[in-house]
């Protein structure tokens, strides 16, 4: 089971769009109700400029500059806490304008040595076809898109791997699948489509990153 | 040329380092500054090596040597994660004398399967207190917890804040505190003493 190989599992929300940041601090989300007023006090702020914001408070990284917004949390038991803190944010600044939406789920899996990361890459990789002019061609990164969604929505799903330097083994693997949504042609951004987007495609977004992973897990373990 | 200096660093954000298949750290961090009140992204290097970077600065290219990094920046922060985590999602139907109150739990990896339990106030944030009401919706999770290398069993409880900023939202949560209700009235219809 995949599910029992990963030892992170991180999730991280972005939208892209015109933001004010220095609307969204802290004080500001614990004056709407949207955190605790003691979570606010005990958030450690890194910085809080005209052109980016970056705080971290025990359970999720909020950063935003003028194109991005992105919540993360390493922590399985709030992925919905800041899916909703998302979702009330963007409620109280409902005229912002936002045209992108990335759920983006970044599996770290550790290796118990190099050989099974080398092998990981062989699984993945026809690197016989390098074997011409590289001696002992290894796989380093590697990405696949797919270019239209099989949901019929705008957007891309793309996974991504590449090294882990987050697992405790020296060896390890991050499977980062971003599940990326764009604006529908006939939507102009200002209606929080893409908020909406975010609260009912949750699950299936969920669903879909642990499919793949699974999959591509899969791929590397029946070999 | 512009020289950056130490003098101008301040306010480093963050530190991704990629590591190579064989362990050894590359190249590829980011790092956020601001100098003289702009915020700039520096692209640069762990490898003695490579000494250029560049920086962007609201669209000019200004070419400095990158000093050694090496001591400057503050040690990677330790890595909390919660993992392998059973989660529900919770709806209030009592709130009980003895400080406890009682839930309906929707399995959030089988949402076909409903439980009820009773949970201790203790059990409740401090700053979630505020939002304890029949019909409250929460989340409950225990996994294992890692912060900083240890690890525990832990149970969370975490309740959803989400503001109620317009007539269809308030129509949706008193359909769904109906829905609570109705649901506490057929159960106990159907208990029944022999």
């Amino acid at each position: 089971m995949f599910n029992d190989r990963f030892e992170i599992y991180t999730l991280s929300i972005v939208f892209l769009g015109d933001f004010n940041p220095v609307i969204v601090q802290p004080f500001w989300l614990a004056n709407k109700k949207l955190i605790g007023e003691r979570e606010a006090e005990d958030i450690d702020i890194k910085l809080i400029h005209k052109d980016l914001v970056s705080f971290k408070a025990d359970w999720f990284t909020l950063e935003l500059n003028k194109a991005r917004f992105e919540i993360r949390t390493s922590q399985q038991p709030y992925f919905e806490a800041i899916r909703d803190l998302t979702l009330g944010t963007f409620k109280f600044l409902k005229e912002t304008p936002i045209n992108g939406l990335g759920i983006n789920h970044i599996f770290h899996i550790p290796f118990r040595d190099a050989e099974q990361n080398r092998q990981l890459g062989y699984s993945l990789v026809s690197l016989d076809k390098f074997s011409g002019f590289f001696r002992d061609p290894r796989v380093l990164n590697l990405q696949v898109v797919e270019q239209k969604r099989a949901d019929g929505r705008t957007g891309n799903v793309s996974v991504a791997l590449s090294p882990s330097t987050e697992t405790t083994s020296k060896w390890g693997l991050a499977i980062n699948i971003n599940d990326n949504f764009m604006l529908a042609p006939d939507q102009t951004g200002r209606e929080s489509e893409l908020v909406e987007l975010l609260n009912s495609e949750w699950q299936n977004s969920l669903d879909r990153a642990k499919i793949i992973a699974d999959g591509i897990w899969s791929t590397f373990a029946a070999e | 040329m512009k020289t950056v200096t130490e003098a101008n660093k301040s306010s480093i954000l963050e530190l991704p380092v990629t590591k190579s298949l064989d362990g050894s750290n590359l190249i590829n961090e980011t790092v956020y500054q601001i100098i003289s009140d702009q915020i700039v992204v520096v692209q640069s290097s762990n490898d003695s090596s490579k000494k250029d970077a560049t920086v962007v600065n609201d669209g000019n290219w200004l070419d400095f040597d990158v000093p050694k990094q090496i001591g400057l920046f503050a040690p990677p922060a330790k890595k909390n994660y919660f993992n392998r985590s059973q989660k529900w999602i919770g709806h209030i139907l009592r709130i009980n004398e003895d400080n406890t109150f009682s839930a309906k739990l929707e399995d959030l990896n089988d949402l076909t399967t409903n439980e009820y339990a009773e949970f201790s106030l203790l059990e409740v944030s401090p700053d979630d207190h505020e939002l304890l009401d029949v019909g409250s919706v929460f989340y409950w999770s225990v996994g294992y917890e890692n912060k900083n290398g240890t690890v525990r069993k832990a149970s969370v409880l975490k309740f959803q804040r989400l503001p109620i900023v317009d007539d269809a939202e308030i129509k949706r949560r008193i359909a769904l505190i109906d829905d609570v209700v109705d649901n506490v009235d057929q159960l106990i219809k159907k208990i029944s003493w022999e």
